[in-house]
């Protein structure tokens, strides 16, 4: 099976998905609303499997694709979380 | 103006007030803490990290300030009403921009500034180790701020034209740290203990709030400044 590959937001290339780069990012915005580490890893493992089997029947998804389908799973575990995660490119 | 009349005031406290909303505009602090908090690490160095954005915003807030106060005083040996009409001018025209283009439209609280700068002050805020990197942020956001900043910078200037030179430092370094109070006051939040979340959801439900009132203050302020030096009364 080929790597689905991900589109940066700048469009100048691609790279193959990285699950371990999503679950780090999903454990850090969960921290950063004061989540415990083990309830941040658990939340982080459930997202990733969600947005891997989404994954699953595609060749090429967006950046800006994977950080909306990871928010929306990740709004069921943890909804502080998954606001920071989807808003902190509109912050400043 | 005579430094403790009630126009006096008023006017340095609307300045304060644009001054301050703007500052509780730009979320970089928010950013800073945030990754920091996510990546791991520990309170004191987030507390570091917060302080020595802090510290960036209110130093340079001061050197602006001074610099202005200093080319105001070398450049006006009085100032005019036409100094004062172009100065109600500045005030009203960067009250008029904030209601127009402060804040994008759609989610967020994106500010007017430009992405790919945001961009690099972002991805810096995220690397960010040590709290000389996070002052430099901090300076540097009070300098990309500036357009907006300006005109309460300028006005402070003014009424501080031919004032005692002791007065003046008293003057600019209070006036600094009370600009700079939102971000005192979201430092202390978060080292104690409340969600960025919170903050940010707070930030993202008044940001209407925050435009209106900073940009019909400027525009007030600048009416007020104009009927009371040009019109009224001048020292």
């Amino acid at each position: 099976m080929t790597p689905t590959h991900v589109v940066k937001r700048s469009r100048k290339y691609s790279e193959p998905f990285d699950p371990l780069k999503l679950h780090t990012s999903i454990v850090a915005a969960c921290l950063a609303v004061r989540t415990l580490e083990g309830e941040a890893h658990l939340a982080a493992e459930r997202v990733t499997r969600h947005v891997i089997d989404w994954l699953s029947v595609k060749t090429e998804v967006t950046s800006e694709d994977l950080r909306r389908v990871a928010a929306t799973h990740l709004q069921r575990y943890h909804a502080e979380a998954a606001y920071m995660y989807e808003h902190h490119r509109l912050i400043a | 103006m005579n430094p403790i009349s009630f126009s006096f005031l008023l006017a340095v406290t609307a300045a304060l007030f644009a001054h301050a909303s703007f500052q509780l505009g730009v979320s970089m602090l928010t950013l800073l803490s945030s990754h920091a908090i996510g990546a791991g690490k520990r309170h004191a160095q987030v507390l570091r990290l917060e302080l020595g954005y802090t510290l960036g915003a209110i130093t340079m807030t001061a050197g602006l300030l001074a610099f202005l106060t200093y080319v105001i005083s070398s450049l006006f040996t009085i100032v005019t009403p036409l100094h004062w009409a172009m100065m109600a001018g500045l005030l009203g025209g960067s009250g008029i921009a904030v209601l127009l283009f402060y804040y994008r439209r759609g989610k967020g609280t994106m500010l007017w500034l430009p992405r790919g700068f945001i961009e690099f002050a972002s991805s810096r805020a995220k690397k960010t180790r040590n709290s000389f990197e996070a002052f430099a942020i901090g300076s540097a956001m009070v300098v990309a701020e500036l357009p907006f900043l300006l005109a309460p910078l300028v006005l402070i200037a003014f009424l501080l034209h031919g004032a005692p030179g002791n007065q003046h430092l008293l003057a600019i370094a209070g006036y600094s740290v009370l600009a700079c109070l939102p971000l005192l006051i979201m430092t202390s939040l978060i080292s104690g203990g409340h969600k960025i979340s919170s903050l940010q959801r707070w930030r993202e439900n008044n940001k209407v709030f925050l435009r209106w009132s900073s940009g019909l203050v400027l525009i007030l302020l600048g009416v007020y400044i104009y009927g009371f030096t040009v019109w009224g009364n001048v020292p």
